[in-house]
């Protein structure tokens, strides 16, 4: 227990002290919910690269992962002289507590009560996780623990079904498990717990720095409204852990957005695009897709000059990721068994009316009774914006990044279901919830983004009043 | 007259109460899988790769008759990634429940359904049988592992 502690410790300051060198002046709040989860990756990726060095699990990653922390501790303290900035910025940030918020806040500690009560129970009722679970993420990271140097073939063979699939959650999972000498069946629960509950933070401790308190507790609540993603995460599923690096992403576009003046945001967007990435396949059509569209938007926004800048930041992030995903694409993985079994039939299916017609008609159904069967929760989202109107401050380009990398991303998908080798309507079945909950945050935090805040409202209601006066 | 901001915060209301369903059902569908798998009508899964191994000289047989291949830790053999797939989990209370789905019919590549397959189920055993069978395969026998051999019906 007190090395899966201590494993899981040294993860969370490896990720405290990487965010903390890259933004010495940053909310701490910020990089307290990011670093959880951002700590797993990193380590995972050590990890993964003692694998491809030395060949086998071992221990020493987490003495590289220690000499690591040490340097990246050296770094934020020579970097540490503006740390009063954000104190005082945090201090702004506690005067929007008032009796409204404050119950807000209370609500919601009530739903994530929930939140953790039922991940605990279907934790204890199914250790292993789900299905793919068992035969995908955790029966890989089984494979790694257990085979020793013939992982590799181990991965192929054993655990055949998506056997391409990059190696962030199991690599997460097989090194807690080298560390204790057991696979401990709990400790995948902890790992999906630890990415769902640093991305509630995330939602709330991001939004709250771009548009303030209140629109930060409404945004966790809509994720929690959202009990699919839950229910995902507590099923031990690698789409949580992509949902978090996809929201961390654009979140850091939708900062740098609003600081110009550097471009170490947009760093940590590649890293976090680029942990993605080595998350699961869908990370890379997120990776693609983010690049091409804010390219587009920062170029046309900001000029040549910005979107220089911030590309190298973003590609420098994300290369060391891309890199290792690229050296187990090329070395170790077999062939992709949705781009194995294309047939010669491909155009076909792109222009079968049919096909079209069963994924729009699914993605309705699905779409409009996410996480709820009776009330349509996108179409009260949709109310709340008639509602609430658009902000006056909006920021078109995070916005817009925000917009066109989901739309990029759902025509990647598109495509993907148009060729599949397998039957549609059951592909469709088993995986269209679960491509809906890793863009649901980045749905979600578009439309936050797009609402008028009530402290918008009432500055605009007194702006009017004060016309009326002097009119 | 209900302002605008009035009118938010009777909306962000409605989203509580929609928050709150949302997560009593959700309470609920866990606690009563919790209490399934307590009775142990529903059988829990164990990871047990080892155990799983043992059981591997079963396959050696249909190895032999090239009719599908495996992978052990001792010989590297065709795998089954052609004709689907097996996991090497075993429900540690006996063979009623398995782990995965059955391998073949709706796994495998449309127009490339295997001659032969193993499978190993998540659902009761007779239940995956009469799905696997209204396919067109029928069984050849089970295993003491808990894997089960279909042929495709001639």
């Amino acid at each position: 227990m007190i090395i899966l502690l201590g494993f899981l410790l040294l993860s969370l300051l490896l990720g405290y002290a990487f965010l903390s060198a890259v933004l010495p002046h940053e909310n701490q709040r910020l990089k307290l919910a990011l670093s959880p989860a951002f700590g797993l990756g990193l380590s995972s990726c050590i990890f993964s690269v003692s694998l491809f060095v030395i060949g086998e699990a071992t221990l020493l990653t987490g003495l590289v992962e220690c000499l690591l922390l040490l340097g990246l501790v050296a770094v934020s303290r020579r970097r540490s002289i503006g740390q009063l900035i954000a104190v005082e910025e945090e201090k702004t940030l506690d005067l929007d507590w008032t009796k409204w918020t404050v119950g807000l806040a209370v609500a919601l500690a009530v739903l994530i009560s929930i939140s953790l009560i039922g991940y605990v129970y279907q934790n204890i009722a199914f250790p292993n996780g789900s299905s793919d679970a068992v035969s995908i993420w955790n029966g890989r990271a089984l494979s790694v623990f257990t085979s020793g140097q013939s992982w590799p073939k181990s991965l192929a063979n054993d655990c055949a079904f998506h056997p391409d699939y990059p190696l962030l959650i199991p690599g997460a999972v097989a090194r807690l498990w080298t560390a204790l000498g057991d696979a401990n069946p709990y400790v995948p629960g902890v790992i999906a717990g630890i990415f769902y509950f640093s991305l509630l933070a995330t939602v709330f401790v991001g939004m709250r720095q771009l548009r303030g308190l209140e629109v930060g507790l409404i945004f966790t609540v809509f994720m929690l409204a959202s009990t699919e993603v839950t229910y995902v995460s507590a099923r031990q599923l690698a789409d949580v852990p992509l949902a978090f690096y996809w929201l961390s992403t654009l979140l850091f576009f939708a900062l740098q957005d609003k600081n110009l003046n550097t471009e170490r945001y947009s760093m940590l967007a590649g890293v976090s695009a680029g942990l993605g990435g080595w998350t699961k396949n869908e990370g890379v059509l997120f990776l693609v897709a983010v690049v091409v569209v804010r390219a587009l938007v920062v170029w046309r926004a900001r000029g040549r000059e910005i979107f220089l800048k911030q590309g190298g930041s973003f590609f420098l992030g994300a290369l060391p990721f891309v890199l290792l995903l690229i050296t187990f694409k090329i070395v170790y993985a077999p062939s992709n068994d949705l781009v194995a079994g294309q047939s010669a039939q491909v155009l076909e299916q792109l222009t079968d009316v049919s096909r079209h017609s069963l994924i729009f008609s699914e993605l309705g159904d699905t779409l409009l009774y996410f996480s709820n069967e009776k009330i349509s929760f996108p179409g009260f989202l949709l109310a709340y914006l008639l509602a609430v109107g658009i902000s006056k401050n909006l920021n078109k380009v995070s916005f817009f990044s925000v917009v066109g990398t989901i739309t990029l991303v759902s025509a990647g998908y598109w495509y993907v279901y148009l060729t599949t080798p397998w039957s549609l309507a059951w592909h469709l079945r088993t995986s269209l919830s679960r491509l809906l909950v890793q863009l649901w945050p980045c749905i979600l935090f578009a439309f936050v983004l797009l609402i008028q805040s009530r402290s918008e409202m009432t500055t605009e209601a007194m702006a009017r009043e004060d016309e009326s006066k002097s009119g | 007259m209900l302002t605008r901001s009035r009118f938010s915060q009777v909306m962000i209301l409605v989203l509580f109460v929609i928050a709150f369903m949302n997560g009593r059902k959700y309470l609920r569908r866990q606690r009563k899988s919790y209490k399934h798998s307590k009775k142990g009508q529903r059988k829990d899964r164990t990871l047990k790769m080892s155990y799983c191994r043992d059981q591997l000289s079963q396959f050696k047989e249909i190895n032999d008759q090239k009719t599908i291949g495996f992978s052990t830790d001792e010989e590297g053999s065709q795998s089954f990634n052609e004709e689907g797939f097996v996991t090497l989990f075993e429900d540690k209370y006996g063979d009623l429940y398995r782990v995965r789905y059955c391998l073949a019919p709706k796994l495998v590549i449309a127009g490339r359904k295997a001659e032969w397959v193993v499978g190993v189920f998540r659902d009761r055993l007779e239940e995956s049988v009469k799905n696997v069978e209204s396919e067109g395969y029928e069984v050849v026998r089970t295993l003491p592992s808990g894997f089960i051999l279909f042929r495709r019906r001639p």
